[in-house]
């Protein structure tokens, strides 16, 4: 109990201080925040499925996509502001993620990853034979939020107060799944990734299991898609590219699997990483990202959370 | 007055040419403890796994608890009350002890008071609740294995080979932990004879997956056909 006090003062803590952020930090820095922050939540998403399940998604792109592409065309072809697109978005990526699930979940660990490689792709090609609707390559534009507080108003080159949607958005999103994974469900879930047979045997329907994590994790990754049109002013097929889906699965190795945390803690690094590199040394970011993954899955297999516990343990000793 | 708990009718599985299951019938009551023996490759493990439905027979049928069950999958059966373990300590390797049994509890439908602690105490888990599965000794898994079980309440538990490398003391522990249950239908597969003379009432024997000889274990003992299957070496 001391220790969920303890977690709980520093989820205030980080909250407080990413709250402050647009006083400290200027627009171009505060845009990346955001980014960070939207990409995150896609990443803590996908580890729902991947981490938690153990179900390696190469679909994920899919419901970004489908969230950004439901928001997008509510604001242009329906009812623009906010909670309509963003709920749009949401419920379209959630309501495909639980049709797909239903066929993914029951083809086992290889097939899995076969029938979500081949969702995106599928989803990809639809995307762009369908110009008219998604704009193909080209995308489509969007306005700035029509969001004003106190003269500050949102941008596209400066989110503005978009960016205190966008973390009160992902800080909702983050506890739910907080909450989640350490109900029952996220214990069954943690069953199903470690022994799914012995799961079985102890009385858990695996597939439902696997079908409601993934529905789940379709859902949130569809949140960020939503956060990601509403904010972005410019969205195209790209995001339903399985290389997006590969984007997640990076930040979560590199961060931590199977926890929250490691994903969001990993996309901030990349995204850091790629922002520092960017007109210094622009071939470098690929090369530094590989390097950086090999190390880490060499060294630290549970990731930059792992590392972080390690030196904790080290300097412990140390001090003592 | 025993109530049948389990019947298996003209159970058959292939595994290609191979019968390894060959038509096997079988009844078990609540509250006996049933040894079930034979040879390597007599088949009982497949036996086991055709009861708790890992496996799919290819004829035959399984009534549990007044419920034909023959072509319910695996967690379904779990459900109505059936429990195993498996041969080779089936765990959630990087789970603590203490969340292996909050996930066998929950997933159980047993509406009895949880009695973890009790069962903790039985297994010799105690001390260990918050070490992971995968860092427990060979006896110590074994162990949380049957404690899952436990938990659970069932009304049938099958133990497929729980004594095998157990020391001397783990194997007393769990003839302990055996025999003081009350209530389940234990069927247990066993090499070890000690075991399965202390602790069973009837014996049920297989050889080339058929029932070869079926009783108490002084008749077992006595049973020629038993002796030929085992001493004249197969």
């Amino acid at each position: 109990m001391k220790i969920e006090m303890r977690k709980l003062f520093a989820f205030g803590l980080i909250l407080a201080l990413l709250a402050a952020a647009p006083w400290l930090l200027g627009p171009f820095p505060l845009g990346i925040l955001m980014k960070i922050l939207i990409w995150g939540l896609f990443a803590m998403s996908f580890d729902l499925i991947f981490g938690y399940t153990g179900l390696l998604s190469l679909g994920h792109s899919v419901y970004f996509g489908l969230g950004a592409y439901g928001a997008a065309l509510m604001i242009l072809h329906g009812q623009p502001g906010i909670a309509a697109p963003l709920a749009t978005g949401l419920l379209l990526g959630a309501a495909v993620a639980a049709l797909i699930g239903l066929l993914a979940v029951r083809t086992g660990s290889h097939g899995f990853i076969i029938v979500t490689a081949v969702t995106s792709l599928l989803f990809y090609l639809l995307a762009q034979s369908r110009r008219d609707l998604t704009g193909g390559d080209d995308g489509l534009t969007l306005s700035p939020l029509p969001l004003k507080l106190a003269g500050w108003s949102a941008g596209c080159a400066d989110p503005g107060p978009a960016y205190l949607l966008v973390l009160g958005v992902v800080g909702i999103s983050f506890l739910l799944l907080y909450i989640l994974v350490r109900t029952p469900l996220g214990l069954a879930l943690r069953c199903v990734r470690e022994n799914e047979p012995r799961a079985q045997a102890l009385g858990y329907d695996t597939i439902r299991l696997k079908w409601l994590a993934f529905a789940l994790s379709g859902g949130g990754a569809a949140m960020a898609g939503a956060l990601y049109a509403l904010t972005n002013c410019h969205i195209s097929t790209g995001l339903f590219h399985w290389l997006v889906s590969a984007d997640a699965l990076i930040w979560t190795l590199f961060g931590g699997t199977g926890t929250l945390i490691g994903p969001l803690l990993g996309t901030g690094v990349f995204f850091a990483l790629r922002e520092g590199l960017s007109g210094v040394w622009q071939t470098g970011y690929p090369i530094l990202v590989g390097l950086a993954l090999l190390l880490m899955a060499r060294f630290f297999p549970r990731g930059l959370l792992g590392l972080v516990s390690e030196l904790g343990r080290f300097s412990r000793r140390w001090v003592r | 007055m025993m109530s049948e708990i389990l019947r298996a009718r003209g159970l058959v599985k292939r595994f290609d040419s191979v019968r390894a299951v060959d038509g096997v019938d079988l009844a078990l009551f609540s509250g006996e403890i049933r040894a079930l023996i034979g040879p390597n490759g007599a088949g009982k493990t497949t036996l086991i796994s055709l009861l708790a439905g890992q496996l799919r027979p290819d004829a035959g049928s399984i009534a549990f608890a007044s419920q034909d069950v023959t072509r319910w999958p695996a967690h379904r059966r779990a459900q109505l009350g059936l429990a195993r373990t498996f041969q080779i300590a089936a765990l959630f390797p990087s789970l603590t002890v203490r969340e292996h049994l909050e996930a066998a509890l929950q997933a159980s439908p047993s509406h009895r008071p949880p009695e973890t602690s009790e069962v903790l105490k039985l297994c010799h888990l105690k001390d260990k609740q918050d070490a992971r599965a995968g860092e427990l000794s060979h006896g110590d898994q074994r162990l949380l294995e049957l404690a899952m079980a436990l938990v659970q309440h069932p009304k049938l538990l099958l133990l497929d080979e729980p004594a095998a490398g157990l020391s001397s003391t783990e194997s007393e522990m769990l003839i302990q932990l055996l025999s003081g249950l009350r209530g389940p239908a234990v069927l247990i597969v066993e090499h070890d004879m000690q075991v399965v003379f202390r602790l069973a009432e009837r014996i049920t024997v297989m050889h080339r997956g058929r029932i070869l000889a079926e009783g108490s274990p002084p008749e077992i003992e006595r049973d020629p056909q038993v002796q030929e299957v085992y001493l004249g070496g197969s």
